[in-house]
């Protein structure tokens, strides 16, 4: 022990500066990736129709004059289809185009068809789905997980004896009337022994609602039984409850 | 430097030794942590119970037997802890009653308890009556007894058995084989003519206990329930005016009997629990205070001696203290002293005015009237302190609580507004939510309960 207490200090600072090592981390900023929100207002816009209205031919007054002939232009496709407005209203004030262009043949569709099926061999097989849904293999995230949305062994009791523990109020004192019961439950909730632990006490007791308290308590936790609701994972934790049944004022 | 190092190899080794006691301690208790539950809320809810008619051997007590189901029925109802099933909804018929239920059938009808009786009528004058009770979902016998009685006699047995009922469930002792004194009132209101009657307590066998048109009022029951003392406005003497009198009654002979001949305005005797005094208020000289009567010596001691009025006095079920009215405080408020009159203490502190204190027989709790706000209340509180005031109870006019033998249960005067406002006996149960009109044959006040019949 000659070095101990050197070798002690040196086993501290090792320590120490491990964990701050450890507590520090390897934090990558980058998988954090901020994905920004737009807020985007749909608006059936393009489905709309040209409001503005033509505007009216300007009467040109004849004055004798020669008027040109302007070549017509063919209009050409919206290069968009987030077309405008203005757009919109030029692509309608446009003629339109030779129907027979694009013209749609069932015929032409139904050949197209015949012969797709013909060439794929397997088309008229009832196919084995190979994308059905997989096993749960996993506990699913949150189920169980004992958070706000779970359900807790004291509440889960407490519910079920709410509506089977019959306290008679207007006994004397019945505010004082404590049951204390250990409860011994198996793995499927049902109760593999009750004890009173403060039988002696309400038997000793000049108080005669107190021993009907006793026996309303036990009746309630009997007719309550069996317990499954309680998370079997969690069993070790509630194998044994002590139960202090007291009504309040 | 040396000895440096050891001392603190020493220590370290200490350390360590205390660090890991400390370590087994705790892994200790968490590793044998047990979940402690609080349970708090219960049900409140009526008991329900199947009554199904009395087995009959003979068709004489056929109707004895439908009677009486009908009753305790009727009795456990009332009592606000109970509800009676409707017999339609019965599906075991049980042919002898000395068979275990079919549980399962009486579950499905959602009773936890069931009683099942029976009638034989022997040696041809007397009823033999027998009753099981049994826990539907513990599916065990909870109580059975036997009475024998006359036939005429069968209301009684009925009220016994729910007695039975009540106190195997409740715990505490039932209030049904009991009767109730009071004063039935006919006539106008500026004009009244006031009886002293007796009835059961569910309203059944009224009749009354006087002959003749006295005014009579504040009739309360001696703890043998053999007797009544009341007060009577009467005229004493040939000559002399009439004035109130302190009377006993006995209700077997109807013999009756005056209690000392005071020449001063006495005002609402009571029995003391042993039954060997009265303790009344008296009038003397302008000043009210409170009086005990001796009934064996005759003798009167005063217990206060104040200027104030001290009125309405109730013994504490033991008998070791008194609770009283009194306007010393500057008004009427609820004090408490010793038998001998000493130690005087007030409970009452509330706003209002608080009057006709009446001791609980179980001791825990004091009943009261109490005005306040134009109304007037009945109310309860703690009897040791005063403390946890309870008010059950409010209309234009609601006065004079009485107890129930188990101290479960008050009746009361409720009185209605106006000039021909009515005035009838209500009862409320502790918690206040079973409130009833007690039947009367007409307008009725001033009850008593009496102890539960021997």
């Amino acid at each position: 022990m000659k070095f101990g207490l050197p070798l002690s200090f040196g086993i501290h600072v090792f320590s120490v500066l491990g964990s701050l090592v450890l507590w520090r981390g390897n934090v990558d900023l980058e998988q954090f990736v901020i994905v920004p929100v737009e807020l985007v207002s749909v608006a059936d816009i393009t489905d709309i129709k040209a409001t503005r209205k033509k505007p009216p031919k300007e009467i040109i007054p004849d004055l004798g004059l020669a008027i040109p002939e302007i070549a017509e232009e063919k209009p050409s496709a919206p290069a968009a289809l987030d077309a405008t407005e203005e757009t919109k209203e030029l692509a309608e004030e446009s003629p339109k185009p030779d129907p027979k262009q694009s013209a749609f043949s069932l015929n032409d569709f139904a050949v197209l068809a015949k012969d797709a099926r013909d060439s794929d061999t397997s088309a008229g097989e009832q196919r084995i789905l190979v994308s059905e849904a997989n096993i749960a293999q996993t506990d699913q995230q949150g189920i169980g997980a004992q958070s706000g949305n779970t359900v807790k062994p004291q509440e889960y009791i407490a519910g079920k004896l709410a509506g089977l523990w019959q306290i008679n109020d207007g006994a004397a004192n019945y505010s004082d009337l404590l049951v204390v019961v250990r409860l011994y439950l198996d793995e499927k909730g049902d109760i593999v022994r009750l004890d009173i632990l403060n039988e002696a006490q309400i038997i000793a007791s000049n108080n005669p609602a107190w021993k009907t308290a006793l026996e309303n308590a036990e009746s309630a936790l009997r007719t309550a039984a069996p317990y499954n609701g309680l998370r079997s994972l969690d069993y070790e934790k509630w194998k044994m409850i002590k139960i202090n049944m007291k009504p309040e004022e | 430097m040396m000895k440096i190092s050891l001392l603190w190899g020493q220590i370290i080794k200490k350390i360590c030794a205390l660090l890991f006691v400390a370590l087994s301690i705790f892994a200790s208790t968490t590793a044998f942590a047990e979940l402690e539950i609080d349970i708090t809320k219960g049900t409140v809810d009526p008991i329900p119970v199947a009554i199904p008619d009395f087995l009959s051997t003979h068709p004489q007590t056929d109707q004895i037997a439908k009677d009486m189901a009908q009753v305790i029925a009727e009795d456990l109802e009332r009592s606000g802890l109970f509800a009676p099933i409707d017999q339609a909804a019965y599906i075991e018929k049980q042919t002898d009653i000395n068979y275990q239920p079919r549980f399962s059938d009486w579950r499905l009808i959602n009773a936890k308890v069931l009683l099942s009786g029976s009638i034989v009528l022997t040696s041809g004058t007397r009823l033999q009556v027998e009753f099981r009770l049994w826990d539907i979902y513990g599916m065990k016998q909870l109580d059975g007894l036997r009475f024998a009685t006359t036939p005429d006699n069968w209301r009684r047995i009925a009220h016994k058995v729910s007695d039975s009922i009540y106190k195997r469930l409740t715990g505490e002792s039932g209030y049904f084989d009991s009767r109730i004194v009071y004063i039935s009132e006919s006539g106008p209101k500026t004009m009244r003519v006031k009886k002293l009657a007796i009835m059961d307590q569910d309203g059944a066998n009224p009749q009354f206990l006087l002959a003749g048109a006295d005014l009579v009022i504040t009739p309360r029951f001696s703890p043998s329930a053999q007797k009544i003392t009341y007060l009577s406005w009467e005229r004493h003497r040939r000559g002399e005016p009439k004035r109130s009198q302190v009377y006993q009654l006995d209700i077997e002979s109807g013999q009756r009997e005056l209690l000392g001949d005071f020449p001063d305005i006495t005002i609402s005797p009571r029995y003391s629990p042993d039954g060997k005094k009265l303790i009344f208020s008296m009038v003397k000289k302008g000043n009210t205070d409170i009086y005990v009567f001796d009934l064996h010596s005759r003798s009167t001691q005063r217990l206060t001696t104040n200027q104030a009025i001290d009125i309405s006095p109730s013994f504490s079920p033991d008998g070791k203290k008194i609770v009283f009215n009194s306007n010393r405080g500057g008004k009427p408020q609820i004090y408490i002293m010793g038998a001998n009159g000493k130690n005087v203490k007030r409970v009452s502190f509330g706003e209002g005015r608080y009057t006709a204190p009446n001791w609980s027989p179980r001791g825990d709790l004091i009943a009261f009237t109490k005005s306040d706000g134009g109304k007037f209340h009945i109310g309860v509180m703690n009897a040791k302190d005063g403390r946890g005031e309870r008010i059950l109870t409010s209309s234009y006019l609601d006065e004079g609580p009485t107890w129930s033998p188990n101290g479960r249960v008050i009746l009361f005067t409720r009185e209605t507004r106006g000039l021909h406002g009515k005035v009838a006996i209500w009862s409320v149960d502790l918690t206040g939510r079973n409130l009833r009109k007690v039947p009367t044959p007409g307008p009725a006040s001033d009850p008593a309960w009496s102890p539960i019949l021997p």
